[in-house]
């Protein structure tokens, strides 16, 4: 691979004659109507429980054994005593559940038939990419594809790749891990379950759930790596069945410091967005000792953007004693740090 | 990773010569896909045109197809402009245009755009050639942002082929249609979908709008050009052209075959010998695998078009054509009348809900009560004469202009107006029998040989004559009624659209008329020009009487085919062979109480 | 040795780009796709450099309504001493504080130095030095079809974030913005829209033609319609910006004959008082021809010419009167004088299409010292010219007087017993005040049945069509003789106050001839925004079905309700005359007084409602714009709808809302 990579490319940029003699390696490499012929074959329609109160009945999975285990999203959709699977060529099957994983979103089917012809995605072979990396993406959105039909495709790029968890708060799914994030509007209803590979047909991520961004009020397309769900589908096709059973809330996690345990009175909180200005600083208490002041504006608590006193009570009420506390307030037109330490 | 790591490194090396440049250094095969995308929109948004509703009330798109100004768009934008609309082009310029014909269930308009005669226009494409993949270019009006006429322009991929999305009340079904992740948006409706080289593929009408309200969400689906190939000529017509029905349905059995499960007793496709259970093989030549398929077909021809079916009955295979019927009743397609029909059950757990909605946003049904016959209110004075209101019409005034340019073959054959009287053919058939035709006012009579048939004209019922002809006699006297007395004797005389003669023949335009339940279809050669044949119906739901010319020859001053091929119901009934032909004028008698009446 | 090898490479292929296309021909499709990528990303990680991350602390959590994002936005910066551009949706919620981090995550507290209010950008000022700022890619080579990247810095990646799209179109919103189809959202607000070679097209901004705030346009976020400013634009303003001059756009001041932007020809109506306009010289009847050196001959080219112009601004304005050509100078403003009608102090008798065929217009009430009282008119006489044009009717004396401003003389003549006398009059404002006493128009006997197929009386109606419904009263003694008063009834949250309110309006609408429309919210817990459609649509049925005088249709709210009315009136400018409003002040950004669709207002409130400050502030403001507005306090009255004696008076102002 690395080597065909390299020579595809220096065909690319040297002049024509060497173009020609590295032809059959540019051969190698394939247009994107090439892999989508390459890739249809592998997704399935998935039909089961939904058609009420606005929930679809219906999803997407990728095919990830010649045996007929399917990959795809855990979602209500599932939850029906008899699941239909439509493969790309119009045959249908029936299919269980093998297992789930709601921390990553996945659940694992299993076609109800043996020895019949399947192509699917060896899930070994995966990439990884960065952002302007041109994407395909395969699902069965708005289930628009019936019968024989093969799912919707859609073009773009990789937008970006980030991390779930650093943005607590904004998003509502159990997965935190890392995604990718797509300038497509792949995020459809019965997307959820489809992927993205590279233009040149490499698998790179599931396609998730419909998604909010709390913050930006904008739906979110974005995808979880194979990396990220490789372990878990191989532990379930390999029947180690893993139960799913909710993560806590993050509101259960006990207040354990308020800011006047530093000595910090804040302005009172009077609006939804309460700026979190230092009210005054009770004498030689830590936080005079550390040097804040009263009209101090603070900004981060360890790195987490304070945008609100509701914000800071809830970042130091998260805090553990000896745990190091490293605030960034504004005075004036400055940035001060300040650090101290989380006593008992 | 290799890879990642080798664009790490580009980054790096590139950062440094940006000391020197700074711009990228970029392939020139990259500049050039560029510049040949640029000279390509360059050379098409000429042709996409901005349509207003007077006053600016509503808006939508629209492409220019022919340099004299004909262009399409919606049925669902035009239903909510009006008979005339104005249109900018990307020029600046604003010009009034016309409605010409409407497909209501396809969702196309026909319109023309006035004031010039070398109108800049779109190449139409070949839509069964796009793969999934292709790059395809939308340009419209979304949101009304073309002030400057300038149109929004948009470039993605084909998602997906031969969708089919269900109906929304009666009509706006779109079947076999192309989906593009393209940016639909609302305004985007009757706009071009261009391939990658600047040929005109599909019409914009839809998208999957129902995540975020009115904005697109990846999905935009588009009337195919091929599927509107096969309406032009109607639509050019001026009429509003109805899609079709087989008589039967059709489901998937459990071995996923797909079979007739429901037969209409009185349609043509049963009396060709369809029956429930039988295996639907192929219809129009494209192999059929799933319902959807099927309906596909059906769904992109217009009524009374015909169609080759192949269909297997007990592993017999049979190859059958037959005609369309209908898709609405007649009283359906005239507003007043018209009733919303429900969105048919789907079957099968592998289906889609009618959710989508047309990017113009109102949903016609609802906001246009009577959106066939267009507010007359609008008429600018110097284009008035160019709408012609007419029930059953989008605008009568474009079918008689196809009238009169069909009718033209018919000057040929010479002047038959004075030939009012007694026509007497004779000749022999293939058999070596003779035969002798003998067309009067009082009745129609013809000897083959020993026998003898007639069928009188004393108001008393049509009948089969000969029998297993369909109607040979009163079929002539419908050709001596074309020949002599035209559009004056029936009741219904209008341009139809054109076809492949019989399903697979050469391109004809057809005439039909209307006298006394009596139908028949006229059939003129578009390349040759010439009167090719004609058919004739008794009555409906009964198979009708083929008249095909072969040969010519002329008959004092009046040509003549040398030969008549005559089928019925798929068989041949005979073909007669010309030799005699006898035209009379009016008898004396008769002519003399025309004089009188005068 | 790999490095090297790239190395190597790397210059090949700088070198082979000076090498002719003929090279290129033979690329594959597969090869061109893989090079495309590969330039995509060398032009993102070009721009990197200059893209900023942007984090605000503090502020409002809703504006108009809409819920204001608090995610990290994006900034370009423009110049090496820490000047930064963003886009002004990104300060909407107008933060207590903003940070700046920069790509090599050096982080700074930022100033706001001034707002560009045409372009909807923002321009903000760090404390840093060597900033790298953003090379801007020429206009003139901007090309539909083209590449072209949206970038921001929302996500905590150390690569900016991509969208790859085309340009879709150029000179967008009147001449402001180059379109893209490239995703953009406020994921991506205040970034760059940069070409395949790495420079900067433009900043991309939410704009909508439809809407002039911070948020207009951000409802069309990834639906692949996007806009930029370009940055040459912004470059050629910047040192203005720097100087902490918010930009505003210009406005000439005309208003033009039919309202058909596309249609009609720009043929001035209105030259108003004070404006640019004016000054230039320019007059009612004028077509304007050219704009700066561009021909204009439809309306929406006029607004072409001057929509990317900012107050300050000067240009040549060329106008054909009376087949003269005129030639003139004007220098565009951020704001007009408040438009104020003259009042000539008359309620009109009310003849549906005068049917007695009387000439001109007869004085049903005369306003004590009103300008027409003062000249000695009477009720019942009948005004027949006003400034020698001949009056016909109501509307067009209306119009005339409308047109003039107070305290400007006109010369009317009016007719009693036949007898026509001419006097001069001096005009006055529209008084702020209700009359305390005021006769009821005289509502003729029903003498025809066509009103019978009418519903009549108080009914309840559902639509279907909007999953809504309403209720509605009509007089009992409904005659379509008479041209009935609209009141549109908002009610408050969580309450229809059908009962209660129909009681106490019962009387009143008996009286003077007052239809109620109730429309009932989705959810009775209170009015979303685009709910609207459904009432417009409403009172457009009504006016279909019922008699009503299109100068007398109001919004009535109480409470919460009041918030929605207000929306309503200022949406609907062309359908609403009046708004009343008990005890609920007015917040936000007004809309000027429209001459053309003019605005009366009536607030009641009482002095014990903790909102009673806030309230007064309300009529003082909309006082200054130049609304008539009456105020009515009622002592020792709390946060409840008012008493009877306050809803007669609404029911007078009401019917005074065809003052002359």
């Amino acid at each position: 691979m690395t080597n065909d990579r390299m020579t595809t490319y220096r065909t690319s940029c040297l002049p024509m004659a060497v173009c020609l003699a590295m032809l059959p390696s540019v051969a190698s490499i394939q247009t994107s109507r090439q892999t989508i012929r390459m890739i249809q074959p592998r997704m399935v329609k998935i039909f089961g429980a939904g058609g009420i109160r606005g929930l679809h009945a219906y999803g997407t999975g990728f095919l990830v054994s010649p045996k007929g285990h399917i990959a795809t999203v855990w979602s209500h959709v599932l939850d029906a005593d008899s699941i239909t699977v439509v493969l790309n060529d119009g045959r249908r099957f029936q299919a269980r559940v093998l297992g789930a994983k709601p921390q990553l979103d996945l659940a694992v089917l299993k076609l109800q038939a043996e020895n019949v012809e399947l192509s699917y995605f060896d899930i070994e072979q995966t990439a990884s990419v960065g952002p302007g990396t041109r994407i395909l993406a395969f699902s069965n959105m708005f289930n628009v594809a019936t019968g024989d039909e093969p799912v919707s495709v859609l073009h773009g790029v990789i937008a970006a790749r980030t991390n779930l968890s650093t943005r607590r708060g904004t998003f509502e799914i159990p997965y935190d891990g890392p995604i990718y994030v797509v300038d497509a509007i792949t995020n459809n209803s019965g997307a959820a379950g489809g992927v993205l590979t590279t233009q040149d047909g490499q698998l790179l991520a599931m396609i998730g759930k419909e998604l909010r961004n709390a913050r930006s009020n904008t739906w979110v397309n974005y995808a979880i790596p194979i990396g990220e769900l490789k372990e878990a589908i191989k532990q379930i096709t390999n029947g180690n069945f893993v139960a799913h059973k909710k993560k806590p809330d993050e509101t259960e996690i006990p207040v354990r410091y308020h800011p006047l345990d530093f000595g910090l009175v804040m302005v009172p909180d009077v609006l939804y967005r309460t700026p979190a200005y230092v009210d005054s600083v009770l004498p030689n208490s830590q936080a005079a000792r550390a040097g804040l002041r009263s009209d101090d504006l603070v900004l981060f608590v360890n790195d987490e953007l304070i945008q609100s006193c509701r914000t800071l009570k809830v970042a130091l009420g998260r805090l553990e004693s000896g745990d190091a506390l490293r605030l960034i307030v504004r005075r004036a037109n400055q940035l001060v740090q300040i650090k101290m330490n989380v006593k008992k | 990773m290799p890879r990642k790591m080798f664009y790490v490194i580009v980054v790096v090396t590139h950062i440094g010569a940006f000391a020197t440049s700074d711009v990228c250094a970029v392939d020139p095969a990259v500049f050039e896909a560029q510049q040949r995308r640029v000279a390509v929109v360059q050379r098409i948004a000429p042709t996409v045109v901005a349509i207003f509703a007077r006053g600016a009330a509503g808006s939508g798109s629209g492409v220019l197809i022919s340099a004299d100004g004909f262009a399409l768009t919606n049925f669902h934008v035009t239903s909510s402009v009006g008979a005339f609309m104005k249109c900018g082009l990307n020029d600046g310029v604003l010009h009034d245009a016309v409605i010409v014909g409407i497909d209501p269930t396809g969702d196309v308009a026909l319109i023309k755009l006035l004031g010039r005669d070398d109108f800049p226009h779109a190449k139409l494409g070949d839509s069964d050639k796009l793969q999934v993949g292709n790059w395809a270019y939308a340009m419209g009006n979304p949101f009304m942002l073309a002030t400057n006429f300038q149109p929004t322009v948009t470039f993605g991929i084909i998602s997906g082929l031969h969708r089919y999305q269900y109906p929304t009340g009666t009509f706006l079904e779109y079947a076999d249609c192309i989906q593009v992740d393209t940016s639909i948006n609302p305004g985007n409706s009757g706009g071009p979908l261009f391939n990658e080289a600047g040929e005109l593929i599909g019409i914009n009408g839809r998208g999957s709008f129902e995540k975020r309200g009115r904005v697109n969400s990846g999905a935009g689906y588009a009337i195919s050009i091929n599927q509107i190939k096969h309406f032009m000529d109607c639509l050019r017509g001026g009429r509003i052209v109805d899609h079709a029905t087989l008589g039967a349905t059709v489901t998937e059995n459990v071995e996923g075959l797909v079979v007739v499960d429901n037969i209409l007793e009185q349609s043509e496709v049963y009396r060709r010998g369809l029956r429930v259970d039988d295996e639907i093989v192929s219809f129009a030549g494209r192999s059929i695998r799933s319902v959807n398929q099927f309906k596909n077909i059906l769904a992109i021809y217009p009524k009374y078009r015909k169609l080759p079916l192949v269909y297997r009955n007990e592993g017999k295979k049979e190859k059958i054509y037959v005609r369309l019927r209908g898709l609405h009743r007649s009283s359906e397609m005239t507003p007043q009348r018209r009733r919303s029909r429900t969105i048919p059950k789907p079957e099968d757990p592998d289906r889609k809900k009618p959710s989508n909605k047309n990017p113009n946003g109102k949903d016609p049904d609802r906001k246009q009560p009577n959106r066939f016959f267009p507010a007359a209110s609008n008429l600018p004075e110097n284009h008035k004469h160019l709408y012609v209101k007419k029930e059953g019409f989008a605008n009568y005034y474009f079918n008689t202009l196809e009238q009169q340019r069909t009718l033209t073959a018919l000057k040929e054959l010479g002047d038959f107006s004075q030939r009012i009287g007694i026509w007497s053919f004779s000749g022999t058939i293939q058999a070596g029998y003779k035969f002798e035709f003998t067309l009067a006012d009082k009745g129609l009579g013809l000897e083959i040989g020993d026998d003898v048939y007639f069928q009188p004209l004393d108001g008393s019922n049509f009948t089969d004559e000969p029998e297993r002809s369909g109607g040979l006699l009163l079929a002539l006297y419908h050709l001596k009624l074309f020949l002599t007395r035209g559009d004056a004797v029936f009741t219904e005389f209008y341009y139809l659209g054109s076809e492949p003669l019989d399903g697979h023949g050469e391109k004809v335009d057809v005439i039909v008329t209307l006298l006394t339940g009596v139908e028949s279809r006229w059939y003129f050669s578009r390349k040759r020009k010439m009167f090719v044949g004609f058919d004739t119906r008794l009555e409906s739901d009964i198979d009708e009487c083929e008249i095909r010319f072969a040969g010519s020859q002329t008959f004092d001053g009046r040509k003549l085919p040398q030969q008549l091929i005559v089928r019925c119901a798929n068989r041949k009934f005979a073909s007669f062979d010309l030799e005699t032909v006898n035209l009379a004028v009016a008898p004396p008698k008769s002519s003399r109480t025309d004089r009188n009446d005068q | 040795m790999h490095q090297l090898i790239l190395r190597l490479t790397l210059t090949c292929w700088l070198l082979s780009l000076m090498f002719s296309t003929a090279l290129n021909a033979q690329i594959s499709d597969a090869e061109l796709e893989e090079l495309e990528e590969q330039a995509f990303k060398q032009a993102v990680a070009l721009v990197s450099q200059s893209i900023v991350r942007i984090q605000t602390v503090g502020g409002l959590d809703h504006v108009s309504r809409v819920l204001t994002g608090t995610g990290p936005t994006t900034g370009l910066a423009v110049s090496k001493d820490g000047y930064i551009i963003s886009s002004a949706f990104n300060f909407i919620s107008k933060p207590a504080s903003v940070l700046v981090t920069l790509p090599d995550g050096r982080r700074f507290a930022a100033n706001v130095v001034a707002t560009d209010r045409s372009r909807m950008l923002t321009l903000l000022k760090i404390d840093a030095e060597n900033l790298i700022p953003a090379q801007a890619a020429p206009k003139k080579s901007f090309r539909v079809g083209q590449w072209a990247l949206a970038l921001g810095r929302t996500y905590e990646s150390l690569h900016p974030s991509v969208s790859v799209g085309i340009v879709s179109a150029l000179n967008r919103n009147w001449g402001k913005a180059v379109q893209t189809d490239a995703k953009v959202s406020p994921v991506n607000y205040g970034g760059p829209l940069v070409d395949i070679q790495g420079r900067v097209m433009g900043v991309l901004v939410p704009l909508s033609q439809r809407g002039t705030n911070e948020s207009a346009g951000v409802e069309w976020y990834d639906s692949g319609i996007g806009f930029a400013i370009p940055l040459e634009d912004i470059l050629a303003t910047l040192e203005r910006l720097k100087a902490g001059q918010d930009l505003n756009p210009g406005l000439m001041g005309v208003t033009f004959k039919g309202h058909d932007l596309y249609g009609a020809e720009p043929k001035i109506d209105r030259v108003r008082y004070g404006s640019p306009a004016q000054k230039a010289g320019l007059k009612t009847g004028d077509i304007i021809v050219d704009i700066d050196g561009r021909n204009v001959v439809r309306q929406v080219q006029v607004r072409h010419a001057v929509g990317n112009k900012l107050a300050g601004d000067t240009i040549s304005v060329t106008v054909t009167r009376r087949n003269k050509t005129v030639k003139t100078k004007m220098t565009l403003v951020a704001q007009l004088q408040a438009y104020e009608s003259a009042f000539l102090g008359i309620l009109p008798i009310r003849e549906k299409g005068n049917r007695l065929g009387k000439p001109g217009v007869g004085v049903r009430y005369l306003y004590p010292d009103s300008p027409a009282a003062k000249a000695g008119l009477k009720t019942r006489d009948r005004i027949v010219r006003f400034n020698n044009s001949e009056v016909t009717d109501a509307g067009m004396l209306a119009d005339l007087v409308h047109r003039l401003r107070p305290k400007q003389p006109a010369t009317l003549v009016f007719l009693r017993a036949d007898a026509a006398t001419t006097v001069q009059v001096k005009l006055a404002n529209i008084p702020n005040s209700v009359p305390g006493k005021l006769n009821s128009a005289i509502i003729p006997r029903i003498n025809n049945d066509e009103s019978s197929r009418l519903k009549i009386g108080r009914f309840t109606q559902d639509v279907p069509a909007y999953q809504h419904s309403f209720w509605a009263y009509v007089p009992d003694n409904y005659n379509a003789d008479y041209q009935y008063t609209l009141m549109v009834w908002i009610h408050p949250n969580d309450d229809t106050m059908e009962a209660a309110l129909y009681k106490q309006w019962n009387p009143i609408c008996e009286q003077r001839g007052i239809i109620i429309l109730a429309p009932k919210a989705a959810q009775i817990g209170g009015w979303t925004l685009d709910e609207d459609k459904f009432i417009k649509d409403m009172i457009e049925q009504f006016l279909q079905n019922y008699s009503i005088d299109t100068t007398r249709i109001f919004v009535h709210g109480f409470s919460s309700g009041g918030r929605f009315a207000y929306h309503l009136a200022f949406k609907h400018r062309k359908l609403i005359r009046g708004v009343a409003v008990a005890a609920q002040p007015l917040r936000g950004r007004l809309p000027e007084n429209h001459p053309d669709y003019q605005l009366q207002f009536h607030l009641v409130c009482g002095d014990n409602d903790n909102l009673y400050p806030l309230f007064q502030r309300t009529a003082t403001v909309l006082r200054q714009m130049k609304f008539p507005t009456s105020l009515t306090t009622i002592k020792k009255h709390f946060h409840t709808y008012p008493p009877v004696e306050q809803v007669r008076e609404i029911g007078r102002w009401a019917d005074t809302l065809d003052r002359i």
